[in-house]
Formats: C-alpha cells, structure tokens, sequence
C-alpha cells in the first residue's frame, strides 16, 4: 500500500507551488524544506558542540543567527531548542545520528518536516506585506539577510528567514497555514504602485 | 502598552508577544506536606499587590518562550528593571 | 449664504479645479479644499440641523473642532456616513449629503415637532422621562430626531493597515512648536517622528501672516520640513494621535488619501522614548442669544479659510472678542480686502496698538459691549449690541466671528493622567505637569505670541539633545495679551444661549443642572449631555464649567474638566479590527485531512480547529447521521479523524521524574511501550486537562493534552522546568503538528488496521489496550497507541501529515466491507457519555479536583509529590460536601444539558440548588443519558433528585456514570 502525501496548503510535494494569489510578490510554498526539532535537556556549551558533530551542522548560540552548512541551516528557537532545515530525505538521518549519540535522550530530535509550512516571499514589497502583521520591525537593520526570526505575524507564530535582500522564508504552523495564505492575499499596500 | 527586551532573545517585544505570569518570587515550597495550610494557601493565593514598584514575571511567550522577571511600576507601567529568571531583581522588592 | 471664494489668496491649486455634489447639487472647489472649505465657498449656509432642537446650523470652523459639520460622504473608495466637513479633503466626483433634517435641512419637518418639543427637552429629559411620564411617549418622534447618518451596508473597498514602531522622540504637532522642535534636533542623531493631522506641516503659519528668521513663516516650516526628511525623519501627515497611554506608547491613525478621496488607514502602534507635544489650541466661542445661528464661526477659522483656502465667511464680519485675537481676524479680512465693520469687544480698554492697527484697517471698535441677541432664522443678518449703559444697537452683518479664547489640545497628556489646571491669564486649562519625558510646547502651554511658541519648541528639544542649535526668531508685531474672560452674555435669553452646540446644551440647561444640583462636572455632563456629542465638547467644554462655576459660586478650577480619553478623534471600526473580520476573525486551524472531510459532507464546528460536527455523507439530518456514526462504532469500525489532539516529547534523563510532578497518577511504574490515563492539576489541585501518557522509553515519555490545551500544556511544562526545577535535565518538543492521527475504533478495528499493512505485531495478546508501539503503517512510520475514549477497541495511529489525509481514505477504503464509518465530534462524545469517562471541560469545571471525578484512590496511591497535591488536603478540598460527578438516567422527562439540581426537598424553583448537568444525550443503546456534578453525588447512588431546566423540572436518578458494557469486556477483545 502506497499512501499519497498532501501538502500543507494541498498540494504534491517534491516541488514547490506558485502563489499567485499573494499580491505585489511572488509567492511560493516551498515543499522541499525537511525539519527536525532539536531539544537539549542540559545545554551545557560541550554538548551542544557534540550535537552539531552528530548533525553536520553546529548550532548557534543565539536567537536571530543562522548557521549553514551542507545543505543544513540551524536556527536558534529557544537556549535549549533548535531547528534543523534538511532535505526532506535527510530527517531519518538526523534523527538517527542523534539517538545513537545521546541514548539518555540529553540531546533529542523529534520529526518536524510535517509540523510548518514554508511559504517563500520574494519582491521589494514582501518587507512590507510581512510589516502589516508583525511586531518587529525589518527595516532599520531589524532583521539582516541570512538571519531568522520568531515572532507572531497576523496573530500566529512565524518564524521567518531573510534569505537576501527582498527574499524571505517564512514558516508557520501547518494547521494555520491556510488562514495564513487568506491573509497575505487580502493584504493591501497603500504604498504600492 | 508594555514593551520589553527579552533578556533571553535580546528582541524588542510588543505586549502581544509577551505573556504576563503574576509576581514573581513566589517560591513553591520543597516539602509540601510538611507546609502548613496557611503556609499553603498563603503560597498558592496570597499576593503583594502594590501601588508602585511590582516585581513579577514575564514570557517571551511569541519569541524564544523564556520567563524572566520585570520590576513595573503598577501607577506609571514604565518598565524599570528585566533581568534573567536566574538572577534577583534589584528594584522593588519587600521594603 | 455668505461665504465666497476670494480672487486670490490661499493654498488651493486654483488650476485644478474640482466638481462635487452637496446633497444633489453640483458644487465646484479646488484642489487643497476641504469639504468644510469648498462648501463654505460655495455659500452653504445650512449644512445640517442641531441634535435635539434641529435648529439650522452652520460651517463652523475649519477643522476638527466643529460641532455642526457632519455630512455623509461618498468617494471612489467608499462610503461614510458621519465625516466632519473640516476633516475631509476635497476630491473630483465627491458626493457629500447632509445627516441631519428632514426631508432636508433647509426645509425641516422635524424641527416643527422639536420647536413645539424645545421647553420639555431640558438637561436630564431622558433621565427624567424614563422614571415620569412616559419614555415610550417620545420615544418615538426622539428616534427619528436623533442620529446622524446611515451606514449603507456595503463592505467599502478601503485599506487596512497596521504599524508598530518605535522611535526616539515623537512630536505631536506639526505647526511652529513642533516645527523649531525639529529644527532644534537636526544632527542629534535621534530617530524622531512628526505627526500632524493636516495634510501638510505648518499648522497655523499655513494661514497667518507672520515671519521667521527673515522669511515669510511657510518658507521657514518648508525649509525646516525638508531638511528634517533629508535627514532621515519621519514625517506622518493626515495623521491623528488617537490616544496616550503608559509607557508613552501611541495610538495614532493615518489617512491615506489619493485623488479618488480616502483610499485607507493605517493605524499605528507606536512607543516613544521622549515626546514633544505641540498639539496647539482651538478657538473657544462666546456665549450668547442665537450664538449658533449660521454664519457664525470661530474668529480664527475666519482667518484660516482666507489664508489656507482663499474663503471668505462673509462681505460684513462682525467680530465679537474678549481678547486680542479677535484685532488679528479684522487685519486679515482687510488685508484680502473685505470688510470687518464692526468689532464688539467686551474688555473696556484692550491694547491701544491693536484699537488702532483695526481703525486703520477700517474697522469700528465697541468697547465694553457684548452681543446680545442675532436676528436671521436661517442665516445671520444683523447683531444686537448692548454697552455698558445698557443701549442697544443692531448692527448688519452677513458673518460672525467669535474669539472667546483658545483652549489648549491637552487631551494626549490628560489620557496619561496629566491634570489639567485652570491658567487664569490665558483663561484656559493647561498641563504644567507632565509624564516623565514629556515637554510641552507652543499654544497648548497658553502660550499666545509665535516668538514663545517657537522658543517654546526649541527649548524642549534642547533638553532632550543639546545640539547648540539656534532659537528661531520671529518679531512681535502684535502682543497677544490676556484674556478678559465673559463665559455668557450678561443680557439675552439663556434658553437661547448654546453651549454645547452638537447636542444642544444651552446655558440655561446647566444652570437648571445646577440648581437640581448636578454640579459635579462629570454629573453635569451626563445629565445635561454636555461634551458628549461626536465633538466631544472641543468647542462647548470649558464654557459650560464655567457657566456651571459661576452658578455655583465656585472658581472654575475648582470645577475643573471631565477625564478626557482615548480616542481624541472618532476612529473607524474597520480600521480597528483590520484583518479581523469575517473569515479572518481568529486564525483557524485545518487538520491534514481537511479536504477529505469537505468531499463527504463534514459539517463544521469550530473546535480551535475546523473539526467534523457530523458527516453529511451518513445521513441528511444531525441526529440520523449520529446515530449511524455510533451504531458502526458499537457494530463495526469507526475511523475519526483525532489529529488535533495534542502531542509532547518529554526527553531526557530526568524526563520520567519531571512528568511524574505533573499527572496525578503515578507515572514511576510506567513501562516502555506502555500508555497510562491520567488527569493533571494546577496547584490549587484544581483539574485542568486530561489525556494519556506514553512511555517510549526510560528518558522519552509523549504525553497528549487534550486538543484544546496541546499548546498550554506544553507551555506549563516549560515554565516549570524553566522556574521552578531548573536543574531538572529535561527538554520538551511539541510536536502536535507534525503528526495527523487517525482513530479506529470497534469491533473490527483491529481488523482493520491489519488491513493498513502494519509492520509490527497487532495481535491481541502483543498489542494489548493501553500499550504504545512505534513502527510502520502502510509504509510510513506510525505511532500507534491502543487506547479507547469510546469503550470499544481502539488505535490512535499517527503518521507524519503529509499522510494523515491518503490515511483516512485508506481506512475507508478497506474498510468499507467492514462497514466502516467516518466519524463526526458529536458522535465521538456521545459515545465516551455512554462509558461515562469525562469531556474536560464540560464535565469538569473551575473547581472540579481529581477527587470529585473519582480519583480519590489514585490519588491516594501515590506517594511522590505532584502538582496539586497538596491543595486536595486543604479544608475546603476535603470537606465531604463537593460537587462530584455521578451518572444520570431520566426517571419522567429527557434530561437536558445545563439543568440545575434541585436541593433536597424542593420541587419548584427559585430554591437552592446543589449542582448542574454536565453531559447528556440519547444513546441508541441506553436510551436518555447523562452525568451530573451533584454535591455529595458518589454517596447518594440510586437517589432521586429534581432537575430544573429551561422553565420546567424533572426528576432523575442518580447512578454510577456507565451505561454501555460496565466490565469492560469490549475494550480488551
């Protein structure tokens, strides 16, 4: 028996789907982003360097910064929790590495490539779209390229990724992902062409 | 409108993403059998409640999820001390 | 009827002329008009009827402060039905109707009524009406009087934005104050922001004729506005600050207008470090018989539309003024080269410069006399002066302007607390103090002369950043001295003297207020209405406590102002709830199956998440398609879709000592691979959710909350390990998301999961209920837990998301042979009530302990702390007299959710009640049953007990809480 996947917002994975419904960017839902939750019950600075050993890709220290490293980016959600971006492929890895470094579950991975949706934002206007629902400020040096940030965006919690310039990762939860989409399609920009 | 630097993610957080939780130095008690139940109640309901300076507990509750501990002054709400859960604030307090 | 666009003059673009209608008729304006402006050119007497008496009313000022220019108005972007004239800028194809008068305000049917009405709508009519005669006698005639415009139902195509900023110092005020504040703060590196309401910087220098540093006074606010962009400043134009509140956090709301009129708005949240409030002042009227008949404006919006909108008020101004504001109007006229004849000034000997400046200027001063009587019903045409020694004089006129004073714009700094204090040189209130980091600049200190206004400005900002810049000067021409204050006309009738002139407040209503002795000011406003209308009294308030000081015999400090709040301008609600609506009111949550749910007719209800109620594709009806969901449960296999139920990975090597201070059960014995049900308790041992928790092994539990409280438990964990047990070695992962899980429950659930290729071992005997194995389902990995909320055999198979929704249809599909059915909420529920194992929530309360469930011996059995524990030994958790959940069954009538038990002995109501119906429905096999939270309930089984519900009482029969298969034969099949 074969089970068939769906997307969060309903579609095929293995590609990422155009959205052409979000005005004044472009707008995709990226399916090609796997996750996993990385926990440490005693986040002392050895053992998070050990949990980076495991994974291929050493955790930062801090909220906002981003490390990349073969084909991984580990973001900062809390001091003992991180989140691992991997190919959809390399979760079973992950998870593996990690249980049989840490058997007393000290460090843990827990499965999360189903748990967000990530949308892709791209366009001059997309800092402005993300500032109508946002706390944060991006402007002003709030959020520089290739760092990441969480805050709640139009009342759910978000974390998004400044890719470059004008081109932002966001992933928010999967159940909520529908109703974020609604919103960033009703949005509207005063200062728009 | 509170507005506070969480002390854990360093960010500059709007109310909404801040979760308030009540005064802080409210010590649970080790042994709570051998706690009175005054000892008790007074633990579980009773609060200092003050005109001024209030020391009490904050989460990062749209951020990194960390309780910390704020000194706000109830009359002014201006925000006077945040420090780390680990650490004792120096304002206010029991005079 | 009076007013004319001038020849020349103004800031209008004359080259772009515009066309609106004004109830039908076409009217033409220019681009740089208000509505208030273009309608005043176009010499609109009546624009609208007053709010009790529909008394004819006029343009009376140019800006917010107008009490009588509401209007309906239409742009390209939509619909409102109350604007103030003055707020409204002038677009092409504007259509503006008034909201007041019928059929129209010229010709009003209404006021006959309200004329004949006038000496019974005195302060307190409603109050009084309510209690004697008779409301309902007016009410009627009231209702139709009342009000301003409709709205008219459609959703307006208008922008809603929101903002949240921060910035170093905010000033509040964009005219000469706020202005040299800017200025003065060039290259201190502070990040500041400029709010004004107009739709362009300059505030008062827009219109009068002053210079500075050497230029005229709009060169000076252009130069100092283009310097301050350039370097990086935030300049919010069209902008309201709304409210202040603690923390000097700002509500501000922007317009944001283009050519086809008010395209949205764009509110702000903004937190300031330090603020500059330079808000300015209004214009204050006099008080006099027929003060309110049109043409009659405030003296310096006379000025204001001359200067800002080429419009004159009027071909013979009569000003009436107790101070020298009044010279500066009748200079201006003739300097456009109208006519101010007369001015009627009530001091007996004001500055002699000015007596002379308006001499030459060709005016004719009557000092000591005041107005006191206007002839014209529908528009001015001639003022009744009375002197010192009592003669009279009527003197024509097309206009009048009123300069009474200013009052200050304190509103921002008295939301914070700030009180306002009567200054008696400038006779008006103003905010010597302030909140911390605030400084007050220009006319809203009573500051009257542009050199101080300026200084004024300059000195805040050099105390918050000293950058050595210099004080911007301005010559005195003309010194404004003080005000002599005259709060009513000593002749005339003061049943015809309006205050309040929105809601028709007249000088008489609050002397009445007095003497019935309403004196409090925040009683006189209530009971006469004073301040009360849409204008909130910008133009009435002060007059009317003074009014009621003198009445009193008090000083009008004394008296003092009503509390002034939030929000200083009507805000719209649109506005407010920006995305907030319709479908987007609360963000909803969609489980990985939604779609599939869609396609076989889920109804839905709105469980936090989108959740099926019941399937449309069992039945056409609720309760036909309940009944079949719950008969494949008992007789075959039901697959429900149970994806939001909660899901936390507890990890680490104290996981097991850390989730054993949570669950009142003791979870030390857990075995791996094996589930344990169990309730949790605040500490006040109060139950606050329920659910099962796995062991995967010594140092990983999975605990699953109930659906509704997936993310506040995980939440609780966290802030006790975070502040209480800090050194326990733990970490918590919610991962409820991630995971779809799919419930079969029945007789043939096993079946039927070994139908979904399971690569592990599902027999009874290696899989037994409350036992947890991981592996894969259909070729994906699977957490699969054998427990049951329906009594029947049970998996709860979870799979990563992305299958949750082909897993569903996969059950259906070969379970279809089996009679398999989709499952809905409601038959899910009915079948736990039929086992009696309770619904967080509905069968526990606020105060419901572990105790009050039947908890008492697991309670009992554990020995390790837990939180809560300590709580069920205080007296009142212990008393033996608690509510505790018990079973139902009907004894006469249907026992209906809700129903309050009756104490012993009653049979009718009202009479003591010991408890209520937590949970009832009709089963198929049990018929008509329920569960009860009754006092002492656990020992008073096979009792009777009344039950009142909904108008009638029943009786029923206490029982314990099973009604289907009490051994529990069918969970362990």
């Amino acid at each position: 028996m074969m089970l068939d996947t769906i997307s969060p917002l309903g579609g095929d994975f293995g590609s990422t789907n155009a959205l052409a419904s979000i005005p004044w960017v472009t707008a995709s839902e990226r399916r090609d982003l796997g996750a996993v939750l990385i926990t440490c019950a005693a986040p002392s600075p050895e053992r998070i360097k050990s949990i980076g050993l495991a994974i291929g890709c050493s955790l930062p220290r801090s909220h906002g910064l981003v490390v990349e490293c073969d084909g991984k980016r580990a973001i900062w959600l809390t001091p003992r929790s991180w989140l691992v971006l991997c190919e959809t492929d390399d979760e079973a890895r992950l998870l593996r590495s990690i249980a049989s470094n840490f058997p007393d579950r000290s460090a843990h991975a827990s499965r999360y490539s189903d748990a967000l949706c990530w949308l892709s934002l791209e366009g001059a206007k997309a800092e402005e779209l993300l500032n109508q629902g946002c706390f944060l400020s991006f402007s002003q040096g709030g959020l520089p390229v290739g760092n990441s940030k969480r805050t709640p965006v139009a009342g759910i919690s978000a974390v998004i990724l400044r890719e470059a310039e004008t081109v932002w990762t966001i992933g928010v939860e999967r159940s909520r992902a529908s109703y974020f989409v609604e919103w960033l399609e009703g949005l509207t920009l005063s200062g728009g062409e | 409108m509170i507005v506070i630097t969480c002390p854990y993610c360093q960010e500059i957080r709007h109310e909404e993403e801040l979760t308030y939780g009540g005064e802080a130095e409210i010590i649970r008690p080790l042994e709570p059998e051998k706690a009175s139940d005054d000892e008790w109640t007074e633990y579980l309901y009773f609060r200092t409640n003050p005109k001024g300076v209030h020391q009490e507990q904050w989460c990062c509750s749209g951020g990194c999820g960390q309780w910390f501990k704020v000194a706000r002054d109830t009359v002014s709400h201006e925000v006077l001390e945040v420090t780390t859960f680990n650490m004792k604030l120096k304002t206010g307090g029991p005079a | 009827m009076s007013g004319f666009r001038l020849e020349n003059g103004g800031r209008i673009d004359r080259s772009h002329p515009f066309r609106f209608t004004y109830n039908g008729r076409s009217l033409s304006g220019f681009a740089g008009d208000t509505l208030a402006s273009a309608l005043l050119a176009n010499g609109s007497g009546i624009i609208g009827r007053s709010f009790k008496y529909h008394r004819p009313r006029g343009i009376y000022a140019a800006g917010v402060e107008d009490p009588n220019a509401m209007l309906a108005v239409r742009d390209a972007h939509g619909y409102e039905p109350g604007l103030r004239a003055g707020q409204v800028a002038l677009v092409d194809g504007l259509e503006a109707k008034s909201v007041t008068g019928w059929p129209s305000p010229d010709f009003d049917l209404v006021a006959s009524f309200t004329r004949f009405a006038a000496p019974f709508m005195t302060a307190g009519f409603y109050y009084k009406t309510l209690k004697w005669p008779n409301w309902s006698w007016y009410e009627e005639a009231i209702r139709k009087a009342a009000g301003f415009g409709l709205p008219d139902g459609a959703v307006d195509g208008r922008l809603r934005e929101y903002r949240h900023a921060t910035c170093d110092v905010l000033v509040i005020g964009a005219g000469p104050a706020g202005l040299a504040a800017v200025r003065a703060l060039k290259g201190s590196g502070r990040d500041v922001v400029l709010v004004d309401h107009a739709n362009a910087a300059g505030g008062a220098l827009r219109w009068e004729d002053a210079d500075v540093d050497g230029q005229s006074g709009m060169d000076w606010a252009d130069g100092v506005v283009s310097d301050f962009t350039a370097e990086g400043g935030t300049l919010l134009l069209n902008t309201f600050v709304t409210g202040a509140y603690e923390g000097n956090f700002f509500t501000m709301v922007e317009s944001l207008v283009d050519e086809g009129g008010l395209k949205g708005e764009r509110i702000w949240k903004l937190k300031a470090e330090h603020v500059i409030l330079a808000t300015g002042s209004v214009d204050r009227p006099l008080v006099y018989q027929n003060n309110d008949r049109p043409g009659t404006l405030l003296s310096s919006s006379v000025r204001q539309f001359i200067g800002e909108y080429g419009v004159a008020a009027g071909q013979q101004l009569v000003i009436f003024t107790n101070n020298d504001s009044g010279y500066l109007t009748a200079l201006k006229v003739a300097r456009a080269g109208l006519s101010a004849p007369h001015i009627i000034d009530t001091r007996q000997a004001p500055s002699e410069a000015h007596v002379e400046a308006a001499r030459a200027a060709g005016s004719r001063v009557h000092l000591g006399a005041h107005v006191s009587n206007v002839t014209g019903g529908k528009h001015v045409k001639a003022v009744a002066v009375s002197g010192e020694s009592g003669q009279q004089v009527s003197l024509p006129c097309d206009a009048i302007a009123l300069a009474g004073g200013s009052t200050p714009v304190v509103h921002l700094a008295a939301h914070r607390g700030s009180k306002p204090v009567y200054d008696e040189a400038s006779a008006s209130f103003v905010c010597p103090t302030l909140p911390r980091r605030w400084y007050s600049a220009g006319a809203v200190t009573g500051a009257r002369n542009l050199a101080e206004v300026l200084a004024q400005g300059h000195e805040a900002a050099q105390t918050i950043a000293n950058t050595g810049a210099d004080v911007p000067q301005s010559e005195v021409m003309l010194g404004m001295g003080g005000v002599a204050a005259m709060w009513q006309a000593p002749t005339g009738n003061p049943k015809n003297m309006f205050v309040d002139l929105q809601n028709d407040v007249k000088a008489s209503d609050i002397k009445l207020a007095a003497r019935e002795n309403y004196v409090s000011v925040e009683h006189l406003k209530r009971y006469t209405t004073l301040g009360m209308g849409t204008d909130q009294g910008r133009t009435s308030n002060i007059n009317g406590l003074a009014i009621m000081a003198d009445a009193t015999g008090r000083d009008i400090g004394v008296v003092g102002t009503t509390t002034f709040r939030p929000p200083y301008t009507a805000t719209r609600m649109g506005a407010i709830a920006h995305h907030r609506q319709m479908d987007g009111y609360a963000p909803r949550r969609l489980m990985p199956a939604h779609q599939d749910h869609v396609a076989h007719g889920a109804k839905f209800e709105d469980f936090g998440w989108q959740r099926p109620d019941w399937y449309g594709c069992n039945g056409t009806d609720r309760e036909a398609a309940i009944k079949v969901e719950m008969k494949a449960v008992r007789g075959a296999v039901g697959v429900f879709d149970a994806s939001p139920l909660g899901k936390i990975e507890v990890a680490g090597p104290d996981a097991r000592a850390f989730i054993n201070k949570f669950y009142v059960s003791n979870l030390t014995t857990l075995k791996t691979g094996r589930v344990r049900y169990s309730v949790m308790c605040h500490d006040d041992g109060i139950i606050f959710d329920d659910g099962v928790v796995a062991c995967i092994d010594d140092n990983l539990f999975l605990a699953g909350p109930t659906s509704g409280n997936a993310e506040s438990v995980a939440a609780w964990f966290e802030r006790w390990r975070q502040t209480e047990w800090p050194d326990m070695q733990v970490a918590i992962a919610p991962v409820t998301s991630n995971w779809a899980a799919i419930a079969l429950a029945g007789p043939k659930a096993r079946d039927l999961l070994a139908k979904l290729s399971p690569d592990f071992d599902i027999s009874k005997d290696a899989f037994p209920h409350m036992h947890y194995r991981e592996g894969n389902i259909a070729g994906v990995p699977a957490r699969v837990a054998r427990v049951s909320f329906t009594g029947e055999l049970q998996y709860e198979v979870s799979v990563p998301a992305r299958y949750g929704q082909a897993l569903m249809q996969a059950a259906m599909r070969e379970g279809d042979a089996m009679g398999a059915k989709r499952i809905g909420m409601e038959a899910w529920l009915r079948l736990r009530l039929e086992k009696g194992y309770l619904h967080l929530g509905s069968d526990t309360n606020g105060r419901t302990t572990p105790l009050d469930i039947g908890m008492g011996g697991v309670v009992a059995k554990k020995q390790a702390d837990f939180l809560g524990k300590r709580a069920l030994s205080l007296p009142y958790n212990a008393s033996g007299r608690r509510e505790e959940l018990v079973g139902l069954k009907p004894i006469d009538a249907p026992i209906q959710i809700g129903g309050r038990i009756l104490a012993d002995g009653y049979d009718s109501v009202p009479c003591p009640t010991i408890g209520n119906v937590t949970s009832a429905c009709d089963s198929p096999d049990a018929g008509n049953i329920a569960m009860a939270l009754i006092e002492r309930g656990a020992s008073r089984i096979g009792e009777r007990v009344n039950i009142y519900a909904e108008g009638s009482i029943s009786e029923a029969k206490i029982c314990v809480p099973v009604f289907v298969d009490p051994k529990n034969e069918r969970l362990h099949v």
